[in-house]
C-alpha cells in the first residue's frame, strides 16, 4: 500500500510582529541565531509538534510548525513563545494562522507583502535562512517543506510579475530619504555603520550609492567590520571602542549589533552634539533590542528614528504602490488556490491507488482461494476467463468511487470524502500505524 | 482719474494680487496640486503691481522714497519679494514664498493703512545711507526669517516623525539653515551702517517716548542677530537656536517699522 504523505495544509503560524506588538515587546520575544537550534529542540519535544521553524526579525518572530492536529500544535506554540517573558502575558500580542491560513500567511510573508515595507527584498533572504537552519536541525518534514518551497516560488513570481519590488520600499530608501531631508546632498557626509545587520548593511550600501563621501564600519568584532569594508568600496573599519570620536564625524549613524543594551546612550550622543558644534546627527536604529536611546531624538539638532518610525512613511509609500500590491495579494490568492488543489490531489492520488489495491487484493486473494479449493477442477483457461471477469467487474465497482475522489479536488468538502474513502475502506498506511502507535507512547510534557 | 486715486486702484488690485499669491503658496504647502504652478507667475504680477503703485504714489507725493518712512516700508517689502523671486528660482526654495507672500502683503497694507505720511521730513547728508541700508537689511531680514520659519516648521516634522507629504515638500534642514545663516549675514553690516548713521541722524530729531522705544528695539535685533552670527561661528547655535533667534530679531525690526509708522497718530 503507497504511503500517505504528510498533509500539506496541517501547517500552523504563531508570533508576534510590527502589527501585533510593540518593539519592546517583539525584542523580548526576539530569538537569536545561536539560540534557535535549542528553541527547535525544545519545540520538537514538545507532544504533536512534529516540525517547526523559527523567523525571527526585527519586525516579526514566528513558529512555523506542523503537525496532526492544528489546535495543539498552536497551543504548545503560543505557550512557548509566551513563557519566553516570565511573569508578563504575552498572550494579546500573540496571533495564529492555521491551515490554508497559514499557508497564505507564509505566501505573504515571503513575497513581502506582510512587511513594514511592502515588497522590501529582506524578508525573503530571511525566511530563507531560517528554513535552511531548520532544515539543518532535521526540523523540517513534508509539510513545512512543501508549503515553504511554494512560498519562495510565490515570492519568486510576485517579484518578477509585479512591481512590488520597484521604487522605494525597503528600510534602506527609507533611510536615505529621510537623511535627504535633513541633508540636501548626501555627498560630503559620512555614514557611520554599527554592527552588522543586513537591513542596517544595504542602507549603508544605498547611502553610499546616493553619494556619501565615506563609510565607516564599526563593529564588536574588529575583523567581522574590516571583511565587510573590503566588500564595499570606500568603506573603512573601525573599532566599536572608537565610538565617541566616530560621533563626532560621522552624520548619519545605521545602528543594528547585537546588543542587548543601548550602544549610543542619551549622554554619549549629548556629548557627541556639543563636539559636533551644532551639526546634525542622524540616527537610524534598526537593531532590536533597541541599540540607540529614545531620549537622543530630544537633543538639539539630533534625529533618531527607530525601526518601528518606519511605519508612518511605510503608509505613504503603500499608497502610491496599492495598485501593485493589489496584483500581488491576487497572485497569492491564485498561489494559495493551486496549493490547496496540489495538497487534495496529493491526498487524493495515494488513497485511489490505495482503494484499487485494496479491491483488487481482496478479490484476487479470494479468487486464489476459491480455485485452490472448490475450483480446482476449472481448466486454465476457465481460470483466466474468471481472473478476467472479476477484474471487470472490481473496475465497474471502483470506477464510482474513483470519479468521486477525483472530483473531491474541486469540492469544498473534498477532504471530508477521501477521509470517508480511506476510513470506510480502512486505508490507513503502516507508516500512520506506526505514528499512532509511537504518540501513544510518547511521555506527556513536563 | 487722478494720481492719488489711481494709486487706490492699483493698491486694491495689488493686495488681491498678493492674497492670491500667498493663498496659491499655502495650497503649495499644504500640498494640493495647483499652488505650485500657479503661485510664482501671480506672486511676480503682484510685484509689478506693487512697483507700478509705489512709483504712482512717490509721484503724486513728489518725494524721494527713502524721505518718508510709508513710502520706505513698501519700498522694503517690495525689495523682500524681488528677492525671495530671485532667490527661489536659483535656489529652488520656493515654497518659502508662503511665508514671504504675507510678509510682503503685511508690509503693504502697514505702508498704507498704519499711521499717516510725515509731511515735515527731516533731512541730513546720511539720511538717504540710513534709509537704504535699513531697507535693504529689512529686506533680507524678511528672508531670512522666512527661512528661519521654514527651518522651524521643517524641524518639527522630523521631531514629531510627521513623515507626511509636508517632509519631502519642505527644503532640507541643512539648505533652510544654511540660506538663512547667508542672508542673516548679507544684513547684518547693512543694519550695523543702518544703525550707526542712525546715531548720527538721531541728534537732528527730537526726541520722544516712541522714539526711545524705536531705538531700543534697533537695538534689540542687532543684538540678537549679532548673538546669532557670533554663536553660530563660536559654536552650538545652529538649527533650532538660530531660526529662533532670527526670527525673534526679525520681530523687533518689525516693531521698529511699525513704531515708526503710528509715531504721528500718537503725536
Amino acid at each position: 500500500m503507497s504511503p500517505r504523505q504528510p498533509d500539506p495544509l496541517k501547517v500552523a503560524v504563531i508570533g508576534v510582529s510590527y502589527k501585533s506588538a510593540p518593539v519592546a515587546v517583539r525584542e523580548r520575544v526576539a530569538i537569536a541565531g545561536e539560540e534557535r537550534e535549542n528553541v527547535l529542540g525544545q519545540l520538537r519535544a514538545e507532544q504533536k509538534v512534529r516540525e517547526a521553524m523559527i523567523v525571527s526579525t526585527c519586525n516579526r518572530v514566528e513558529i512555523y510548525a506542523a503537525g496532526d492536529d492544528e489546535a495543539e500544535v498552536v497551543e504548545r506554540a503560543r505557550h512557548f513563545l509566551a513563557s519566553r517573558v516570565p511573569g508578563e502575558d504575552l498572550r494579546p500580542f500573540l496571533y495564529d494562522r492555521r491551515g490554508l491560513d497559514a499557508v497564505r500567511h507564509v505566501f505573504r510573508v515571503a513575497a513581502s507583502l506582510d512587511s513594514l515595507v511592502v515588497g522590501e527584498p529582506q524578508i525573503l533572504g530571511q525566511v530563507k535562512e531560517a528554513f535552511e537552519a531548520a532544515n539543518a536541525v532535521e526540523s523540517i518534514g513534508g509539510a513545512l517543506s512543501r508549503c515553504l518551497t511554494r512560498a519562495f516560488h510565490v515570492a519568486k513570481r510576485v517579484r518578477t510579475e509585479t512591481a512590488l519590488g520597484a521604487g522605494q520600499v525597503s528600510v534602506a530608501s527609507v533611510a536615505v530619504d529621510l537623511a535627504k531631508t535633513i541633508y540636501s546632498d548626501l555627498s560630503g557626509h559620512e555614514v557611520l555603520l554599527l554592527g552588522a545587520g543586513e537591513i542596517a548593511e544595504s542602507a549603508a550600501r544605498a547611502l553610499k550609492a546616493a553619494g556619501a563621501v565615506r563609510l565607516i564600519i564599526a563593529n564588536r568584532s574588529y575583523e567581522k567590520a574590516e571583511a565587510l569594508a573590503a566588500q564595499i568600496e570606500g568603506a573603512e573599519a573601525r573599532s566599536l571602542g572608537e565610538l565617541p570620536t566616530l560621533l563626532e564625524h560621522a552624520d548619519i549613524v545605521l545602528v543594528s549589533t547585537g546588543a542587548a543594551n543601548f550602544v549610543v546612550t542619551r549622554e554619549l550622543a549629548a556629548q557627541a552634539v556639543k563636539r559636533r558644534r551644532g551639526r546634525a546627527l542622524f540616527f537610524v536604529d534598526v537593531a532590536v533590542p533597541r541599540n540607540v536611546d529614545p531620549r537622543v531624538h530630544d537633543l538639539d539638532n539630533c534625529y533618531r528614528y527607530d525601526i518601528d518610525d518606519l511605519e508612518t512613511i511605510v503608509s505613504e509609500g503603500l499608497k502610491e504602490r496599492r495598485s501593485e500590491a493589489d496584483a500581488a495579494e491576487r497572485l497569492v490568492a491564485l498561489e494559495v488556490d493551486q496549493y490547496m488543489a496540489l495538497a487534495r490531489q496529493l491526498e487524493i492520488t495515494p488513497t485511489i491507488v490505495a482503494l484499487r489495491e485494496r479491491v483488487r487484493g481482496t478479490l484476487a486473494a479470494e479468487l486464489e482461494k476459491t480455485l485452490a479449493g472448490r475450483l480446482k477442477h476449472l481448466s486454465d483457461d476457465d481460470r483466466k476467463a474468471l481472473g478476467t471477469m472479476l477484474e471487470a467487474a472490481a473496475n465497474k465497482i471502483l470506477h464510482a468511487p474513483t470519479k468521486a475522489l477525483k472530483q473531491a479536488n474541486e469540492k469544498p468538502d473534498g477532504a471530508g470524502i477521501v477521509d470517508a474513502v480511506r476510513t470506510l475502506f480502512d486505508l490507513s498506511t503502516e507508516n500512520d500505524k506506526i505514528e499512532s502507535a509511537v504518540d501513544d507512547t510518547r511521555s506527556p510534557r513536563h | 482719474m487722478s494720481l492719488s486715486r489711481a494709486s487706490d486702484v492699483i493698491l486694491a488690485i495689488t493686495v488681491l494680487t498678493y492674497a492670491v499669491a500667498s493663498g496659491l503658496y499655502f495650497l503649495h504647502l499644504a500640498g494640493r496640486e495647483g499652488g505650485h504652478r500657479f503661485a510664482r507667475p501671480v506672486l511676480a504680477s503682484a510685484t509689478l503691481l506693487h512697483l507700478t503703485h509705489f512709483f504712482v504714489v512717490t509721484a503724486n507725493a513728489k518725494t524721494c522714497p527713502v524721505d518718508e518712512i510709508h513710502e520706505a516700508t513698501s519700498l522694503m517689502a517690495l525689495i523682500a519679494v524681488a528677492i525671495f523671486l530671485f532667490v527661489s528660482r536659483v535656489k529652488k526654495l520656493e515654497i518659502i514664498g508662503a511665508f514671504v507672500a504675507p510678509q510682503g502683503l503685511a508690509a503693504l497694507l502697514a505702508s498704507r493703512f498704519v499711521g499717516s505720511p510725515d509731511t515735515t521730513p527731516v533731512r541730513t547728508a546720511v539720511l538717504p545711507l540710513h534709509v537704504t541700508s535699513i531697507l535693504l537689511a529689512s529686506a533680507l531680514f524678511t528672508i531670512a526669517s522666512a527661512l528661519a520659519a521654514t527651518y522651524l516648521l521643517q524641524e518639527k516634522q522630523l521631531k514629531k516623525k510627521r513623515t507626511g507629504g509636508l517632509l519631502q515638500r519642505l527644503p532640507a534642514l541643512d539648505v533652510l539653515d544654511r540660506a538663512s545663516h547667508r542672508f542673516l549675514l548679507a544684513g547684518f553690516p547693512l543694519l550695523t551702517i543702518g544703525i550707526l548713521t542712525g546715531l548720527l541722524w538721531v541728534g537732528h530729531v527730537s526726541s520722544s517716548k516712541l522714539g526711545t522705544i524705536r531705538q531700543v528695539l534697533a537695538y534689540a535685533a542687532w543684538v540678537l542677530f549679532a548673538g546669532v552670527l557670533l554663536m553660530r561661528s563660536t559654536g552650538n547655535w545652529r538649527g533650532r537656536r538660530a531660526a529662533w533667534g532670527t526670527i525673534l530679531g526679525f520681530g523687533c525690526a518689525f516693531l521698529v517699522y511699525l513704531v515708526y509708522l503710528v509715531r504721528n497718530v500718537q503725536g
